[in-house]
């Protein structure tokens, strides 16, 4: 059996040499290179996911001593104890309800675009939908200051308006392109069975939907809950506690970490750090619990 | 599957279902006409008093300002430093984050296993959704900091020498910086090129790679050649809209950027974006012309961004849900 | 020359390409020697734990053009690609035994995958010019992977090899256009001509017409039997006519209980067809089933 180069035979016999011929300066230049390239690319994953585990890091060190119950049972108000209660339930209050007003309307929307609308009218709702993602959510604080507060002064309700001006299109792209994914033939076997439209598609299609729109939903959620620029105008911020009343200002969590990251006392700074904390788990919480589940699940 | 439905009407419930969801998206609608006409409205003085040109060009800010000489008032309004604020910090996030980006989409879908590929994934998703206050905060107290003692020294003591544009005074070097706002954003929009330029790559059919392998070529080979050149039109995409998001990016760029109302001869000198501008000043305002100076900036930024996604929209259709956004 | 198969009820007229008689050089049907050509010895094909191909043994004569034949699934196009070492691109893939060009293991240590796929060629089912590339550009990108950059040289290749795939003339004068705008058959045409442009020793193709329209097919056919003066051809395909019209030799492979396929006879083509030895290849090409 020949193996060596110089014994081949048949007509040409070229095929075995061209095989065996030791690789040239270019070819192992090509070579280098892509053994290069894989290795350069990883270094770019390295780059790009370091920030995430020094900013945990960073806030769990700088946060931790200052993350006690004083924090999360006290208001900011407390003139002995001061802690960031009244963030975290002004949070809790305007954020509910800006998924309310701007989720609910977004839903809807939504829903109008998956199951009524013609392609063309999706089109344009899409390109519509597109553009509002894209807007910074310091100008839908522009704006809601420009009216709401303008005529009222400044308020928690202004605030939630604020926050649902960003959650509208996010819920609207997230409810679209569930519902797209329902087939069509539970639409047509509900619809042949006599169930009105607007039944099929509450109570089964919405159903069939009901894992993926809550995933918006919490997405939307934790995106309202960590945004700050709508309410620096709006809600403004309070260190009083105040439960309740919206048409009064009302503080909220990321408002408090923005202030209080200013201040110069070194006390209250650490508690930025803390309730960064807070912040930080509640949302990344909420987008683990949702991501986390679709790993498995995805078909890559 | 939408026919399915149209024209169904019957009953009052269907036709004030679908009336409901109809005005609920119309609404979408609505809300681009109400930014435009209010804001728009509202900074009326700018744009027929003050005149846009000079809205634009000129480099200082003083809406209040009395000439002390005739003790008549003299508003000088001038975005300029604010759009340059804008435009140098998102430039230099886009220099970072478009090619960085890329670089990790490569290798989640062309070299990582699948099991390694879908947990990076996952990472790099939740590193968007890291509230921009907290980026901010670490941006201010760690990063800031740690970025002037090393690359911005790095590169003004080297580059510097050469481009003053680059350099800095190395006995009194800024921590908050353009640079240092630009840094932080091209953090916040890395997840943004990942996810677009990946769904992107990953569409490239098999098909034409296998072509490639199939004369001869390396892995790198054939990613350099056919998939980079068939998807550059989403990538491309990709890095204007995460582009846009640097620009309109808010709390992280004022915590950091050193909020100094100037045109930055360097990128190490401090200086404000328009969203920081308005962020720092909007709730102190209350002279009139001040406030529709203000808003004024608002419209400059809400019509670049619109324009931005409009322009994507129209020219690479490629989009990562909204999910990861 | 038709021949008509004498059974009852079944009538499957097999055409012998009359292209055949065109074409300078009959088959050589001599027993090769061990190192001619590209010898398979004891292939087993696997995707992971799944078996695809069962112990292939098999010689490819060199200069000739020989068929894959059989029913769907049964491992053909595993086959092919196992002889250019694409079918480990698939992760999970690996094959067991012996592939040999020349003598030459392709599977040994000291052999780059890279340059097993540059001198044993493949034309894929469906035609996939590159559409970020001109037709130039996409029958010199073999060409410019080794370093080739001399104008010159890269335009002469560029015109025997489309010359070679008989598409020079109607493409001479939009050299620059996308590889796209095309026509199907074209297309494949255009990817038959960028792989021979890296002069391989054997090219191998799978189901090349199966997305073409007939006359398109026949032109590739024609093409084929050309191009079997210069290179050696392995081509995989469902038509067992097609086989008949343009290959020298033809395997039939076919599916196991195992759900593994394995190679039932391999012979010249004629005799396969006329003569065949195994039951089952005679059911097989007298259409009753596959």
């Amino acid at each position: 059996m020949a193996t060596d180069a110089t014994q081949l035979a048949g007509p040409s016999g070229t095929g075995g040499a061209r095989l065996l011929e030791p690789p040239n300066g270019q070819e192992r230049g090509r070579l280098r290179r892509d053994r290069l390239i894989p290795a350069v690319t990883v270094l770019a994953t390295v780059v790009t996911i370091s920030p995430l585990i020094a900013i945990i890091a960073f806030v769990m060190v700088k946060g931790l001593p200052t993350l006690d119950g004083q924090l999360i049972a006290n208001a900011a108000g407390n003139p002995t104890a001061p802690g960031a209660l009244n963030a975290i339930v002004g949070s809790l209050q305007m954020v509910p309800l800006a998924l309310l007003i701007g989720g609910g309307l977004g839903l809807l929307a939504g829903i109008y675009l998956s199951e009524f609308a013609g392609s063309r009218t999706r089109q344009l709702f899409g390109f519509l939908v597109d553009v509002l993602l894209g807007v910074p959510s310091i100008i839908a604080g522009l704006l809601v200051y420009s009216t709401l507060v303008a005529a009222n002064g400044s308020s928690a309700f202004a605030g939630s308006v604020a926050l649902s001006v960003v959650m509208f299109p996010v819920m609207m792209r997230a409810t679209e392109e569930v519902l797209r994914l329902v087939p069509t033939s539970i639409r047509e076997a509900s619809l042949a069975l006599g169930i009105s439209g607007w039944r099929t598609v509450v109570s089964i299609v919405l159903r069939a939907a009901r894992a993926g729109l809550l995933t918006g939903t919490m997405l939307a959620f934790a995106r309202g809950f960590g945004e700050t620029a709508p309410l620096l105008f709006t809600a403004k911020g309070s260190d009083a506690l105040n439960i309740g009343d919206l048409g009064s200002t009302m503080s909220a969590l990321p408002l408090f970490v923005y202030q209080y990251s200013r201040l110069p006392d070194r006390f209250f700074v650490a508690q930025a750090w803390s309730a960064a904390i807070v912040l930080l788990a509640i949302v990344l919480a909420i987008n683990v619990a949702v991501r986390a589940r679709s790993v498995n699940t995805r078909v890559e | 599957m939408s026919q399915l439905l149209t024209g169904r009407r019957t009953g009052i419930g269907d036709f004030g279902f679908r009336r409901i969801t109809l005005l609920a998206a119309l609404a979408a609608g609505g809300l681009l006409v109400l930014l435009f006409g209010v804001l728009v409205n509202q900074s009326w003085p700018v744009w027929s008093e003050y005149g846009i040109t000079k809205f634009l060009t000129t480099d200082t800010w003083a809406p209040n300002y009395i000439d002390p000489a005739t003790s008549i008032v003299n508003p000088q309004i001038g975005a300029l430093p604010f759009v340059a604020g804008t435009v140098l910090s998102g430039l230099i996030a886009l220099v970072v984050a478009a090619p960085v980006g890329v670089l990790v989409a490569i290798y989640l879908v062309e070299y990582a296993p699948r099991r390694v590929s879908l947990v990076l994934t996952f990472i790099v998703e939740l590193i968007a959704a890291i509230p921009s206050v907290v980026v901010g905060l670490w941006g201010l107290y760690i990063f800031a900091p740690f970025l002037r003692d090393t690359l911005q020294w790095y590169i003004a003591s080297t580059v510097g020498h050469v481009i003053p544009f680059f350099a800095e005074d190395p006995d009194r070097p800024s921590t908050f910086s353009v640079f240092t706002a630009g840094m932080v954003l091209a953090i916040m929009i890395t997840p943004m090129v990942i996810a677009i330029s990946r769904e992107v790559i990953r569409s490239v059919p098999l098909s034409l790679r296998e072509g490639h392998v199939g004369l001869g070529a390396t892995r790198w080979e054939t990613i350099r050649s056919v998939v980079l050149p068939t998807a550059w039109v989403g990538i491309l995409g990709g890095v204007m809209l995460a582009f846009g998001r640097a620009l309109g990016e808010t709390i992280a760029v004022t915590m950091v950027i050193g909020n100094i109302d100037q045109v930055p001869a360097s990128i190490y000198e401090p200086g404000q974006t328009i969203a920081s501008k308005i962020a720092t000043n909007l709730g102190d305002v209350t002279a009139k012309l001040e406030l529709a100076s203000l808003i004024g900036l608002g419209v400059v930024l809400l019509v670049v961004t619109v324009v931005l996604s409009a322009v994507v929209r129209l020219t690479a259709r490629r989009f990562a849900t909204v999910y990861a956004y | 020359m038709t021949v008509t198969e004498p059974r009852a009820g079944i009538v499957q007229p097999v055409t012998l390409a009359p292209a055949r008689e065109m074409s300078a050089i009959e088959p050589d049907l001599r027993q090769l020697a061990p190192n001619e050509g590209m010898r398979i010895d004891g292939l087993h094909a696997f995707y992971g734990s799944f078996k695809a191909l069962n112990d292939v043994t098999l010689q490819v004569r060199p200069r000739s053009v020989t068929a894959f034949i059989g029913p769907s699934g049964c491992g053909k196009s595993t086959l092919l690609r196992s002889l250019n070492r694409m079918h480990e691109r698939v992760p999970g893939a690996r094959i067991q035994g012996t592939v040999e060009l020349d003598g030459v293991d392709i599977y040994g240590p000291a052999i780059n995958p890279v340059r097993v796929r540059r001198v044993i060629g493949m034309v894929f089912q469906k035609p996939n010019p590159f559409p970020a590339m001109s037709i130039y550009d996409n029958v010199v990108a073999g060409l410019r992977l080794s370093g080739t950059r001399n104008r010159h040289v890269l335009d002469e290749a560029v015109e025997r090899s489309l010359t070679r795939a008989a598409l020079w003339s109607e493409v001479k004068d939009k050299l620059r256009q996308p590889g796209t705008s095309l026509s199907g058959g074209q297309q494949q045409r255009l990817c038959i001509a960028r792989t021979i442009a890296v002069e391989p020793e054997v090219i191998l193709m799978d189901e090349p017409c199966s997305a073409l329209d007939p006359r398109a097919t026949l032109r590739i056919e024609e093409l084929i039997t050309e191009l079997r003066a210069a290179f050696t051809i392995v081509i995989v395909t469902h038509n067992m006519q097609q086989a008949a019209r343009v290959s020298d030799e033809t395997a039939f492979f076919t599916m196991g209980d195992d759900r593994a396929g394995y190679l039932v006879e391999m012979a010249p083509t004629t005799t396969l067809f006329t003569n065949p030895t195994q039951p089952l290849t005679e059911d097989y090409v007298s259409g009753r089933f596959g």
